[in-house]
């Protein structure tokens, strides 16, 4: 049997329906106990406005009139060559080429957030399917996956991308896909817990014993009951993917110059904290407060989606 | 339900099975999975339905008897033997054609909290069968739900609501509408009130006898308590790891126990009158069940049977008729009891502490 | 146990041998070529050649991998392409640096994790349980090298300003020479990563010790009247440890393999800098000497915690 089809189908069945009795689902709970969340409201404000500027960030180099890779060698630099802090013309000062700092963290947010949510959502994807396989597949499948996932878990990281890079040559795509290599092995890990234990529920037995397919039972039964699992490690993993990205182009192995990008920035900010304080402060706090804000929501989703389940962080 | 329906033992098997055999290997190692062992949990079981009836299938908690019914609706593969459903042989049956055989053997289980998907509203776990088989969609399969919701007891409004918003008997309720939705001819209740309150008990099993005589159906009816099975049943088979030990007619089997595990089982239910409950003699079994990794040789019981001689430790008794028993009684024991036997007695004669019973006051009891 | 054991370092084993494998395969199958970049851009083919010829480069992969691992098994390494010298003896004269950090880093971050675990643990969504929040979700979302930045600008360059020259800006120098300036060189690469890394321990730290806080035995320890700080430290805090001890143990592994970002930033010359030039220099036996290192010691500390755990839960059965 074709089974995407009574999937689609069902789901439909249930829009249809939704309303006509209040019914409080366990996703309308979660809901309403993040929206009591004053954390993660803030939190959740912080990343709209970040997403904001990164879609923006023409827009800021519209206003200040500074491209992101123009270099003002004359206003941009003092006498001595040394970047000019911030000012009227420059708001977050400029670095040692005499670019605005400002324009270039604006541009920086998109490649951070650009690959944050791309490399998270592939990674949790991965994940899931993987994890789905050994878990419900059982035995052959289920050693064979696990067994992978130990020696990808044992694996140098930082090494073998830098390694990686080296022989290939950095761009965009290779860092996100080695942040997906890297980071879909605890996600695979977690849903195949998960799945060894659910399947073992007898309404996964109802749905065979009715009839379903496996597909069916993986799509209808069990995926539903991973997806608070599922959000909550994705929100988690966005913040780990801008730093594994910020990391790798701090280390000279991300993006390619002249790209404007948070960790490359603060690569060169090494050699000029002393004399630019604004060259580490900007990029920095850009950095920081958007893998905190993902942090944060993440812990309050997680609070909101499992209030029984322990809290990373717990708040009062 | 109950025994007026169909005379036992004449109507047509809608349901045989024939030397059924289920075993799980247990295995060990990392890359290499060896089996060290298996599980007998179904060793070799050949029973009737027939239709109209509800078979009532009773044994102590890991006899086999929910492996048995996996085995009947084919939600486990067989070792070997053979399952027939309405003559067609289907213990071989891919899964492809057994899904269309799941219109007509359905199954209700156990644990209501754990049978129904907690993220799944219930009109979409009730109408998931209809969703499945393309029998019905949209407006159409709401109508078709909450009918079934009416017919179980169910407040159709509640369509939208979650499981976790129902108690214990009305989410079994939403078990049987799931199991009822594709009008089936059998349905195996594994356990379906054992799980309940004593109060919501006798509510479910008036809707189970109230949907049976309105709607045609054949039930096997699991438990692991006689009392239970007692009204509901028209024939009751025992189960002792893995085997059945004895069948007989509810009538029957109540009123002239062979085997000694079923008296066992007899004197194990409570008895409303202190009086006559103290006259009773208790049966009371020494040990656990043994493993089911390793029986016992011989007839499986013989280790904690109050009547165990040499023989039973050699030969496997047969499923048999026993003398002076009616047509359709049959009794695994080599030495079945007798009608004014006294195991409480014998198995104080047995003098090796193993099998003690704790007889008080009147000899027979009230049987 | 014993069964245990072997199971483990045979999968241990096999871990090793994938990461030589992978190794090998990414620097092979890449489209590039060391010899070339040794000999120079000015090389006439003849001179790539013989570079080649010299290091074995044209002999077909597997031989190469094969006699790799023959002398792999005999304890040797090869030589660096670069440096004259065995890449064992590489290997040793970086290792201290990295032991140096390493070691130093976990004391500091064991103390701070431990420390404000139990404070947190103690009293439960107080102040402090809050202040402790605040902290670790700072430094959870803190990237090392950012950390290290802001640390030297602070700790290092506004102190200097100030007059005050205890700590040092970078580089390293032996505890053999001087143990002084040995500290002083690794005292802000070791708040950085101890900063970082604290951050888990309060975590687990404060978790289990709410568990344990709350198991039967602690309430009759102070039924019988002891101290506060008797009961805590003496029966709630060790058998709150054994998850720290876990994760102790892949944590400081990972940071023998090489911190390399703390490194970086801070211009110690350690396995972690020794990998990334080796890398950025295609050394290939370098490379390959620190990838097995490394590997090494998460294999080993794997196992190492598994024993240890079993050693401080009695629960636990390794089977």
């Amino acid at each position: 049997m074709a089974t995407g089809e009574p999937v689609l189908a069902m789901e439909r069945a249930d829009l249809e329906l939704g309303g006509e009795v209040a019914a409080r689902g366990p996703w309308r709970l979660a809901w309403e106990r993040l929206r009591r969340d004053r954390a993660a409201i803030a939190a959740t404000a912080f990343i709209v406005f970040i997403s904001l500027v990164a879609i923006g960030a023409p827009l800021v180099a519209h206003l200040t009139g500074h491209p992101p890779d123009a270099q003002y060698r004359d206003t941009g630099l003092s006498i001595n060559g040394i970047p000019v802090g911030p000012n009227r013309t420059f708001l977050f000062g400029t670095d040692e080429l005499g670019r605005d700092v400002l324009v270039r963290v604006a541009y920086g947010a998109r490649i951070s957030l650009l690959v944050g949510a791309v490399a998270s959502g592939l990674a949790v994807l991965v994940g899931i399917a993987v994890g789905m396989c050994a878990g419900y597949f059982g035995a052959a499948v289920d050693n064979l996956l696990s067994r992978f996932m130990d020696v990808i878990l044992s694996f140098p990281l930082l090494l073998f991308a830098i390694a990686l890079v080296t022989v290939v040559g950095p761009s965009l795509p290779l860092s996100v896909a080695i942040i997906v290599f890297f980071s879909w092995a605890p996600v695979g890990r977690v849903v195949r817990g998960q799945v060894l234990s659910l399947r073992e529920k007898e309404f996964v037995e109802a749905a065979r014993s009715v009839g379903a397919s496996d597909l069916r039972i993986l799509a209808v039964d069990i995926l539903p009951n991973l997806a608070a699992q599922i959000i909550v490690y994705a929100t988690l993993l966005v913040p780990l993917s801008i730093v594994f990205e910020a990391t790798l182009s701090f280390l000279g192995l991300g993006v390619v110059p002249p790209t404007a990008e948070w960790g490359s920035m603060l690569a060169e900010a090494v050699s000029y904290y002393q004399v630019a304080w604004w060259y580490v402060a900007f990029p920095g706090a850009a950095l920081l407060f958007t893998t905190l804000a993902f942090n944060i929501l993440g812990d309050s989703v997680r609070d909101a989606v499992d209030p029984r389940g322990e809290r990373m962080f717990v708040r009062g | 339900m109950g025994s007026g329906v169909t005379p036992a033992g004449t109507g047509p098997a809608l349901l045989r099975l024939e030397e059924v055999v289920k075993h799980f290997p247990i295995r060990r190692g990392i890359v290499f999975r060896r089996e060290v062992g298996r599980v007998r949990a179904v060793d070799g079981v050949s029973l009737e339905v027939h239709q109209g009836e509800t078979l009532g299938l009773v044994g102590e908690t890991g006899c086999g008897k929910s492996t048995l019914a996996r085995c009947m609706t084919r939600l486990y593969d067989l070792t070997s033997g053979r399952v027939v459903f309405d003559g067609h042989d289907i213990s071989r049956l891919p899964q492809r054609q057994l899904r269309r055989l799941r219109t007509d053997l359905q199954m209700i289980f156990q644990d209501p909290y754990s049978s129904l998907n907690p993220r799944r509203r219930v009109g979409s776990i009730i109408g998931d069968p209809l969703a499945i088989h393309g029998v019905a969609d949209g407006a159409e399969r709401q109508r078709r739900v909450q009918e079934l919701m009416v017919q179980v007891g169910l407040n159709p409004e509640h369509y939208n609501r979650f499981p976790a918003e129902f108690s214990g008997g009305q989410r079994q309720r939403i078990g049987i509408a799931r199991a009822l939705a594709l009008h089936p001819r059998l349905v195996v209740c594994d356990e379906p009130v054992s799980a309940l309150d004593v109060s919501i008990q006798a509510q479910i099993l008036n809707l189970l006898a109230d949907l049976q005589e309105r709607l045609g159906l054949t039930y096997v009816f699991i438990a692991h308590d006689l009392s239970v099975v007692r009204h509901v049943s028209t024939r009751i088979a025992v189960m002792y790891l893995g085997k059945i030990v004895e069948v007989a007619t509810a009538g029957d089997l109540f009123a002239r126990p062979r085997h000694p595990y079923t008296c066992a089982l007899l004197s194990a239910i409570p008895v409303p009158d202190p009086d006559l409950a103290d006259r009773r003699s208790r049966v009371l079994l020494a040990g656990d069940v043994p493993s089911p990794v390793d029986p016992p040789a011989g007839c499986r019981f013989h280790p904690r049977c109050p009547k165990a001689r040499e023989r039973c430790r050699l030969e496997e008794p047969r499923l048999e008729r026993r003398n002076g028993d009616p047509e359709g009684h049959v009794t695994a024991c080599h030495y079945p009891v007798g009608p004014d036997e006294d195991l409480a007695r014998a198995a104080g004669a047995r003098g090796d502490g193993i099998g003690d019973a704790v007889g008080t006051g009147g000899q027979h009891g009230d049987r | 146990m014993l069964r245990f054991l072997v199971r483990r370092v045979l999968f241990g084993i096999l871990v090793l041998w994938v990461v030589t494998v992978v190794v090998f395969a990414i620097f092979f199958l890449a489209p590039h070529d060391p010899a070339r970049l040794i000999a120079g851009r000015m090389a006439t083919p003849a001179t790539v050649a013989a570079v080649r010829h010299n290091l074995g480069l044209d002999r077909p992969v597997y031989v190469q991998y094969g006699s790799f691992v023959w002398n792999l098994l005999h304890g040797n390494l090869g030589y660096s392409y670069y440096r004259a010298q065995p890449v064992t003896q590489l290997l040793l004269s970086r290792l201290p640096v990295t032991a140096s950090l390493a070691l130093g880093a976990a004391v500091l971050w064991l103390l701070i994790g431990v420390g404000i675990g139990v404070l947190a643990a103690v009293r439960p969504r107080s102040l402090e349980d809050r202040a402790a929040t605040v902290f670790a979700l700072t430094f959870y979302s803190m990237p090392p090298f950012l950390l290290g930045l802001v640390l030297l600008y602070l700790l290092f360059f506004r102190l200097h300003l100030a007059g005050v020259t205890f700590f040092a800006g970078g580089g390293y120098t032996p505890l053999t020479q001087d143990p002084l300036g040995w500290a002083q060189h690794l005292l802000l690469p070791w708040i950085t990563l101890a900063l970082v890394t604290s951050v888990t321990y309060i975590r687990l730290t404060r978790g289990s010790m709410l568990d344990v806080l709350g198991e039967d035995y602690i309430r009759t320890a102070r039924s019988k009247g002891l101290g506060e700080l008797r009961v805590i430290v003496v029966h709630a805090l060790r058998s709150a440890l054994a998850p720290v001890v876990t994760q102790f143990g892949v944590d400081l592994a990972t940071l023998l393999g090489g911190a390399i970002v703390t490194e970086q930033v801070f211009g110690l010359p350690g396995l972690g800098q020794l990998s990334v030039q080796s890398v950025t220099n295609q050394d290939l036996p370098v490379i390959i000497g620190t990838v097995i290192l490394f590997a090494f010691f998460i294999v080993v500390a794997n196992i190492l915690v598994d024993v240890l755990y079993a050693v401080l839960d009695p629960r636990v059965r390794l089977s």
